[in-house]
């Protein structure tokens, strides 16, 4: 088991049941993978994330690890289904508590607590949505294919287009959800208005 | 579409900054004035625990970010703290002070000391639209979910039912929901266009992404025109390893600018329910270990005495079969356990 995986799937089911009373398994897929492309907006490694991801059948973000992480989380009794959603049980908060105290799990919190926050201004349906206008998901859903995701060179796209996301908003953001918030939205306008001229 | 995304847009892009009230106030404010939006934000959080907005709600909720602006004598005259306990319900005018404790003071009115300041971070909410100002810079709050008052203010369907009944009353009926538009061909909305099969259940699907909780959703493609399917729309939820199978039928008449394309009545919703039916029958003897329910929805957009050269219509006409059911025959509804009430959305034409 990825301990790094069972700390990011562990502090976002925290975050998802308070923002928005639990998850859904693909919600916790979706936002690991939002707090990676936060990790490499600020530059980072993308090795050094110590899991990845791939693109599901439905064309959205997979990792094996959190599916791992997650399985080993409910058989623990750390999160448990409420009505149609999971939440975090009372022990898994006590078991993130601990968690939260390694050092080797300091760094990435920023990064989960940011891909979380953006559920105070996008609901999962619009990030699930804006996620699916990127292009190497949309590539690879449309010709029905899974691959391995953020590989170079799509990764060195990334990069590149953080860089000038970074650029325009010109002060520092500390707040990561900033950024991450400003990128979906952008995958939401680009995205929508090319459905459209799709369509039509 | 690829190609456009591959090569970054940076005047889109740009615009989205502009018109992020989070970036603005990580510009203007610094960490400070994140943090207090974001303190909005989270509220909002709390306060659809309890209340809800409609097209008549005023809200104004703000954050003094500068201790400087003194509204603390105002405060004590014209303000009390908030307890948000009880159900609120819709909310007509409401004026909410968030403090960096965190404690939440509504006030009577809103403090003359914020307006226009450039110490202060303020949402309004009226007529339905949302905006920041931030240090008096206003930044009207652009909609990402198109069929809801608020981006920020809105509740999380718990049923697939519950989500279709409102998709019914709060979009469908007055035809509120701009993909839903789309369908018609004349602005009376007397006729749709032709073959709107499409646009009904992107239109459906919108809703439903956008304000249901699930693992995966599929919508059938524009260019799958099979009648004889049933799935238009199909939702999973893994963990408790749900399906959720819609079947979309309409009924009414739809037409090109010289003629009329198709004239389609009750029997055609009777088809649609018998052909979900025995989809739901293959799908149990099948003996799939997913939990299977199904769900007919029918846009009704049936007008009475309707004639091509028609562009006007009365409200006898125009709703007469506003308030009549369909009658189903078998009625799967009763007889099957995975086979979920119909839901019949009748679409309100303009009447003269």
């Amino acid at each position: 088991m990825n301990p790094l995986a069972f700390f990011d799937a562990l502090l976002l089911a925290r975050q998802l049941t308070e923002l928005v009373q639990g998850f859904s398994r693909f919600e916790i897929h979706l936002l690991s993978y939002a707090a990676c492309l936060l990790w490499l907006y600020d530059g980072k490694p993308y090795s050094e994330w110590e899991y990845e991801f791939i693109s599901s059948a439905a064309g959205l973000p997979y990792s094996a690890d959190i599916e791992t992480v997650l399985d080993e989380a409910e058989s623990l009794g750390f999160i448990e289904q409420r009505d149609h959603l999971l939440i975090l049980s009372p022990a898994g908060q006590v078991e993130l508590d601990l968690q939260q105290s390694f050092q080797s799990n300091q760094l990435r919190q920023r990064y989960i607590c940011g891909a979380a926050d953006a559920l105070l201004v996008l609901t999962p349906g619009s990030i699930r949505e804006a996620v699916e206008y990127d292009p190497s998901l949309f590539y690879l859903k449309n010709r029905r294919q899974s691959d391995w995701l953020l590989r170079a060179p799509d990764r060195d796209r990334l990069y590149s287009n953080f860089n000038e996301l970074r650029r325009l908003l010109s002060s520092d953001a500390s707040d990561l959800m900033i950024p991450l918030i400003t990128w979906l939205k952008y995958l939401l306008k680009i995205g929508r208005h090319d459905s459209i001229l799709t369509t039509d | 579409m690829t190609a456009s995304l591959q090569q970054i847009n940076l005047d889109v892009l740009q615009e989205v900054i502009t018109h992020e009230p989070l970036a603005v106030a990580n510009e203007r404010f610094g960490a400070l004035g994140v943090t207090a939006l974001k303190n909005i934000l989270r509220f909002f959080r709390r306060l659809t625990t309890v209340a809800r907005v409609s097209e008549k709600s005023v809200l104004t909720v703000f954050a003094v970010v500068d201790d400087d602006l003194s509204i603390s004598d105002a405060r004590l005259r014209r303000a009390d703290k908030l307890q948000l306990g009880t159900a609120i319900g819709e909310i007509e005018s409401l004026v909410i002070e968030l403090r960096g404790d965190g404690s939440a003071f509504e006030w009577d009115d809103v403090p003359a000391e914020i307006n226009s300041s450039e110490k202060v971070i303020v949402y309004r909410l009226l007529q339905g639209v949302e905006t920041f100002h931030v240090a008096a810079l206003p930044i009207v709050v652009r909609k990402v979910i198109e069929n809801s008052i608020s981006q920020f203010l809105f509740h999380y369907f718990e049923t697939i039912k519950e989500a279709l009944c409102a998709y019914r009353d709060r979009m469908a009926r007055a035809s509120t929901n701009y993909a839903l538009r789309e369908a018609w061909f004349d602005e009376n909305r007397l006729w749709f266009r032709s073959s709107p099969e499409f646009i009904l259940r992107r239109s459906l699907c919108e809703f439903l992404r956008a304000f249901l909780r699930y693992d995966d959703l599929w919508l059938r493609p524009e260019q799958n025109v099979d009648e004889s399917h049933p799935v238009d729309i199909k939702i999973m939820w893994k963990g408790d390893n749900r399906e959720a199978i819609i079947e979309i039928k309409w009924i009414g008449r739809s037409r090109t600018k010289n003629r009329q394309t198709a004239n389609h009545g009750e029997a055609r919703a009777r088809t649609g329910a018998k052909q979900l039916a025995e989809y739901l029958e293959a799908h149990y003897q099948e003996s799939s270990s997913a939990d299977a329910r199904g769900y007919l929805v029918v846009f009704d957009c049936r007008r009475k005495n309707l004639k091509l050269t028609d562009d006007m219509i009365t409200r006898a006409n125009g709703m007469y079969f506003a308030s009549r059911e369909i009658k189903y025959a078998p009625a799967y509804h009763e007889q099957r356990h995975d086979f979920e009430k119909p839901i019949r959305m009748f679409l309100e034409p303009r009447c003269i």
